[in-house]
């Protein structure tokens, strides 16, 4: 092998930049970009070319990369797109056309509307009234199926036909288990639609009307709203079968349109036949059931037919005895109405009226002997009656005047034990009624003497109201005060919590935190006792949430003496970080208060993420331990004490102090000190007073005593590397020597480096080389002391791969170089660099040259070396080149045999692709003079 | 089956006044090609009258006017002999309704127990020998085209125990209620309310009873027979006291008519309102009504 020396190129950097920038700018200046919106703003203009005061003061802005409270004031072009995306113009103006559409087809909207609403109310209904939940869900997922059945179900196997559908099937089912009863009403259903499919429609209506009769049973009333459902279900199904048979034999009308003149007179038999049919079914039950089902049917024969058959199926309801039963057809009628005539509000109104004439049967002795019989209580039983009743009742409340439901109240009023009526209008009417009305109910609940319903239920649901809507600002606390009043004479801590747990948001929402605070110490009186708290956690967390939503700062928030205390009662370990997190999610997620330094605040947050870190343990698994961490780190990043940097920097140390557990906080934590660090040096604008210059020695010793304690290795080196450099512009040189902890962290990364961390490792690598060129040498340590550090690598070459060490001695080899200029690249402000130490003192660059020229002989010896990759002999041997390129100078004819010679080991084994060494060539042409004859020289050789 | 014979009336409902001319259609659809001796149709009404078990015997004298009265009658051979094609094969044909010999008018289509008024149109296609007959029979409907209307005069009645004697029971007791009518238009409902004031036993329902009275006989002696048409609950459980429950029932075609009163038979209807208790007890209330066309 040939020896080489190195020779460095000499670069005058200001001509060069100069040279650059003004590429730059006219770069800058072509405005077309594919990413920018068509209409580009002026001041869009300005905040991007604000973005270049950013990225020159990028040192700042690496060390902030690690916050994630960092704002970002330029704008993305992507979501500027948002902003004005043509595409989100276009489906705007849709949604303009489709609401004209809309207005026009008016009725398809609100039955939709209609639908949609009773099917909520389905589902509601069946959560809360099955009582086992196993069950409860089954149900659900039937009521979800059903509408597919119809269609899809029709191959179903037909067994099932050859059942008899008389009295003694149906009494057969009364002995069924509820499983038992939806599975037959399920297949019921089925059975229906096959026989209809199969033109056995008498069969159908049989089908329809024994499903009719089981809702005359009240044997097991905690089941009769599913079973309701379930059977209505089933009618509705049995209705439209019925409908869209008639509808196919009238061409051409639109279902939401059908004027009877033009229903052909086959039609109006069939349909005629169809009501007659179900007019001569014997029982009354089954009768209104049935007729109410196929009530659009009306339509076909004459107009407003439907209202006025709703209306006398209404009355005729009337007859039947149960009020129970009779409260739960009404509401099957309601829903009836709401599906297909939106219009009929007083039909509506009817329906409970004629209730309310029932309402004095509940206290009847043949209910209440049945009630006996089956073991209920009167305030369980007109349980039963509040999901009917508020149906009934929001389709009464649906585009309603006031005076209507000021009606609907009054009647109510008049009525003896008329709490479930109150608890049952409230939670049915607009919220924005009840609120304008909120203290006259109010009143009127503190007055009642229902010992029959529970007055917890009425607060509950007036609450609920209360919160959708304020009330009037004169009333907000006379309710609340009128209303725990009431509250504080429950004596079940159930129903207490029950009911607390919706006035407290009513406090939170509308009132400060004085009055909050009292709820909450009512709370922990009232949940104290015989430690019943244990039993009402999830009620409990629930208060907290709803404070914290609902309070306007964190400040008030543990502004208020009994907020910590509350946390007590969760006594169990899991429960309290659980709540702890959430208040801490919270807190990180607040948009009002970006930062907090009130101390009361910061003490409260403190407590809680000690809490949190607390339940970290040797057990718990990466992610809690990764969720713990990301949730203090987040309140961390949120407490600023502005210009108060002393105390900031005495919080982290308290910090660090607490949450010693967890490396991912250590780590921000010295992200933190070093920001804080760069923000002084920012403030004294570079000049540090004794004052300033010891705060920021602290910082960086703060920093160097924090990083050893983490465990992993990459962190720790970025880290160093980081807190180095705002050493060195903090202007604590000293301290900047404290890369060489860095260097030994070299070796451990390098050590444990595979190969996927490898080019992060070399990037660290060169991170590091760069930063240590405005390094000044130790005065005490010798000539370029940090490269000798590097020795380091070499000497303990058996730990590191040959390829990787030589990658490292060429990024050396560019940093010599960049050391030997008269006028280094780039500074820290008030740090002397080497340049000014020796001014290009001749000793310095013999030194620069001889350390240059060993380890470009260390890179040629394993460039040829024969027992190595050659793909990556390859690549360094490429990256070799370009660096001789960049940093030689090749017009010395040595270097430029060394480049010829680098050249040919590069290409000679054809893992350089032709495009690369195409490009090069077309660069070496552009840079003219010898470069360009350099290229003449490597292009014979490639052509050899 | 190799063929089948249809008959399409024209009008879908198959409902036809007196003086109306029936049109309609043979459709014989076969998959070979039917050779025939003749294809005849045949209508005809009939009012046929049937005595009950209990009345024979005891008016022997009667049995002459057992016989069916004959309403309407009309023959005619759409095609003589001759061979109808494979596939379908429409033959038109129409008649008008016009009452037979001494009936003065036709009377409506009624289908009773012991009376029943039908009108039937029956088409034969005769086949040659060794080949069975094919045919096919379709009942049409005859409505009055005038006659009585109904009126609009409300009653009001109340119901009391039976049992006048106990003067308890009646206190204890008290239903009272309004029929809108007593005579009533057949295609209208029929309708009133009905209020349980009083009660002192669990009611179980409250049911309208449709009563179809038939009478068969002549000047020498009759039989009169009432039986039920339709039951139509209108109450159900123990019904809220002072609560108006509508009274509503639709008359059923076919199985009511208007009231008929002839020489030789009569058709008249009633309604009972019957209140059934827990237990068992049952109080029976009779209302007498007309019914009419108009």
């Amino acid at each position: 092998v040939q020896h080489y020396s190195w020779k460095a190129k000499k670069v005058n950097y200001t001509l060069e930049a100069k040279d650059r920038i003004g590429k730059f700018t006219k770069l800058r200046s072509n405005e077309f970009h594919p990413l920018k919106p068509i209409t580009v703003t002026e001041s869009s203009l300005i905040k991007i070319s604000h973005r270049d005061g950013h990225a020159s003061n990028s040192e700042n802005k690496s060390l902030k990369s690690h916050s994630s409270s960092e704002k970002v004031d330029f704008i993305d072009p992507l979501s500027m797109m948002t902003a004005e995306d043509p595409l989100t113009k276009a489906s705007h103006s849709n949604r303009v056309v489709a609401a004209v559409v809309n207005e026009k087809a008016d009725a398809v909207v609100d039955n939709s509307f209609a639908e949609l609403s009773w099917t909520n109310w389905k589902m509601d209904v069946v959560s809360k009234s099955t009582v086992d939940s196993q069950l409860a869900a089954t149900m659900t997922s039937i009521l979800r199926t059903t509408q597919g059945i119809s269609v899809s179900d029709k191959m179903r196997d037909r067994l099932g036909q050859l059942d008899e559908f008389g009295e003694a099937s149906l009494q057969e089912m009364l002995n069924l288990s509820q499983q038992e009863f939806i599975d037959r009403i399920h297949f019921l259903s089925n059975t229906l639609t096959d026989a209809w499919n199969t033109n056995q429609k008498v069969k159908s209506l049989k089908i329809a009307i024994q499903c009719a009769k089981l809702l005359g049973d009240t044997s097991v009333m905690q089941f009769y709203p599913s079973k309701f459902i379930l059977v209505t279900d089933l009618l509705d199904t049995f209705g439209s079968l019925v409908f869209e048979r008639i509808f196919s034999i009238c061409n051409g009308m639109k279902a939401n349109d059908i004027k009877p003149e033009n229903v052909s007179e086959s039609a109006k038999e069939i349909c005629l036949n169809w009501i007659l049919k179900v007019a001569s079914i014997r029982e009354l039950l089954p009768r209104i059931y049935v007729e109410a089902s196929i009530i659009r049917c009306n339509e076909f024969l004459k107009k407003d037919q439907c209202k006025s058959s709703l209306i006398r199926l209404n009355s005729m309801t009337r007859g039947v005895g149960n009020p129970l039963v009779a409260l739960y057809t009404r509401a099957y009628l309601c829903s009836v109405g709401m599906q297909h005539l939106s219009s009929c509000g007083g039909h509506f109104k009817t329906c409970f009226y004629d209730f309310l004439s029932t309402f004095k049967q509940m206290y009847t002795t043949p209910v209440q002997n049945l009630l006996a019989h089956q073991k209920l209580t009167m305030e369980s039983y007109l349980g039963f009656y509040a999901p009917a009743l508020t149906w009934i009742l929001s389709c009464v409340g649906v585009q309603a005047h006031d005076a209507t439901l000021n009606e609907v109240f009054e009647r109510c009023n008049s009525c003896g034990n008329n709490q479930v009526l109150f608890d049952c209008c409230i939670s049915a009417f607009s919220s924005k009624y009840i609120a304008s009305r909120a203290l006259v109910l109010c009143t009127a609940i503190t007055k009642a003497d229902d010992k029959l319903y529970p007055k917890f239920r009425v607060l509950q649901s007036l609450g609920k109201k209360l919160i959708e809507t304020a009330p009037p600002n004169a009333d907000k606390l006379m309710i609340l005060n009128e209303t725990w009043k009431m509250l504080v004479k429950i004596r079940d801590p159930g129903n207490y919590i029950a009911c607390a747990v919706i006035w407290v948001e009513y406090a939170a929402k509308y009132f400060t935190q004085k009055e909050t605070n009292t709820v909450l110490g009512d709370i922990i009186k009232h949940m104290s006792p015989d430690r019943v708290y244990e039993n009402f956690y999830t009620e409990l967390q629930s208060v907290v949430v709803r404070v914290i939503t609902h309070m306007t700062s964190f400040k008030s928030i543990f502004a208020m003496s009994r907020f910590l205390p509350f946390f007590d009662m969760f006594q169990k370990d899991g429960q309290r970080v659980e709540v702890c997190k959430l208040v801490a999610e919270y807190f990180i997620n607040d948009n009002n208060e970006f930062v907090t330094s009130d101390a009361t605040t910061i003490s409260g947050l403190m407590y809680i993420c000690k809490t949190i870190h607390n339940s970290i343990n040797a057990l718990s698994n990466e992610g809690q331990v990764s969720s713990a961490a990301a949730l203090i780190c987040g309140v961390i990043l949120k407490i600023n004490f502005g210009k108060d940097f002393e105390q900031q920097l005495s919080f982290y140390v308290e910090c660090r102090a607490s949450f010693s557990g967890l490396d991912n906080v250590l780590a921000t934590l010295v992200h933190s000190v070093n920001r804080l660090s760069a923000e002084v040096t920012k403030i004294v604008k570079g000049k540090h007073t004794r004052k300033t210059s010891a705060f920021v020695r602290a910082c960086s010793a703060y920093s160097f005593i924090t990083i050893p304690s983490l465990s992993d290795s990459t962190t720790k080196f970025g880290l160093y590397l980081e807190s180095g450099q705002v050493a060195l512009i903090s202007q604590c040189v000293t301290q900047a020597d404290a890369y060489r902890s860095g260097l030994t962290t070299i070796l451990d990364l390098a050590t444990t480096s595979k190969s996927d961390t490898e080019n992060s490792f070399l990037a660290h690598v060169s991170n590091l080389l760069s930063s240590l060129l405005v390094v000044p040498d130790n005065t005490e340590q010798g000539v370029l002391f940090p490269v000798e550090e590097l020795n380091v690598i070499s000497e303990s070459d058996a730990e590191i791969r040959s390829d990787i060490q030589c990658a490292i001695y060429i990024k050396v080899l560019a940093m010599l170089t960049a050391y030997s200029q008269e006028q280094y690249l780039y500074h820290v402000h008030k740090v002397d660099s080497n340049e000014d130490l020796y001014s290009n003192d001749p000793k310095f660059m013999a030194e620069l040259s001889q350390i240059s020229t060993t380890l470009l002989n260390e890179v040629l010896a394993y460039l040829v070396a024969g027992n190595k990759d050659q793909k990556l002999q390859s690549f360094n041997a490429f990256n070799l080149f370009q660096t001789i390129l960049a940093h030689g100078d090749i017009t010395e004819s040595n270097m430029n045999r060394l480049a010829v010679a680098v050249w040919e080991i590069a290409i000679q084994h054809g893992h350089i692709t032709p495009k690369s060494m195409l490009q090069m060539m077309t660069m070496l042409k552009n840079k003219g003079g010898h470069y360009k004859t350099l290229a003449h020289t490597l292009k014979q050789q490639i052509a050899a | 089956k190799m063929a089948t014979v249809e008959i399409r009336l024209k009008r879908p409902t198959k409902v036809y006044h007196e003086g109306e001319t029936v049109c309609g259609l043979i459709e014989v659809e076969s998959k070979t090609a039917i050779a025939h001796q003749s294809i005849s149709l045949v209508a005809e009404g009939i009012a046929a009258l049937t005595l009950s078990a209990k009345s024979v015997g005891r008016l022997e004298s009667m049995y002459n006017n057992m016989k069916p009265v004959p309403l309407f009658n009309y023959s005619t051979e759409l095609a003589r002999q001759g061979k109808l094609a494979a596939g379908k094969t429409t033959v038109p044909f129409e008649f008008v309704l016009k009452p037979r010999g001494s009936i003065k008018s036709l009377l409506e289509t009624y289908h009773g127990v012991f009376i029943s008024v039908q009108y039937n149109i029956k088409c034969l296609i005769k086949r040659p020998l060794l080949n069975k007959d094919l045919s096919k029979e379709v009942e049409f409907l005859i409505e009055y085209k005038s006659g009585d209307k109904a009126s609009h005069k409300p009653l009001n009645f109340t119901i009391c125990p039976k049992n006048e004697n106990s003067k308890t029971d009646m206190q204890r007791f008290s239903v009272r209620g309004r029929l809108d009518s007593c005579v009533c238009c057949i295609t209208k409902p029929f309708m009133g309310e009905l209020i349980v004031e009083r009660s002192e036993n669990p009611i179980r329902s409250i049911e309208l009873q449709l009563m179809r009275v038939e009478t068969v006989g002549s000047a020498e002696g009759f039989a009169k027979e009432a039986t039920e048409i339709q039951n139509i609950e209108i109450g159900c459980g123990d019904v809220c006291r002072g609560l108006a429950i509508p009274i509503y029932m639709v008359f059923p075609r076919m199985f009511s008519c208007p009231t008929v009163d002839t020489p030789n038979f009569k058709i008249e209807f009633e309604v009972n309102i019957v209140i059934a208790f827990e237990g068992g007890r049952t109080i029976v209330e009779q209302f007498p009504i007309k019914l009419t066309r108009f």
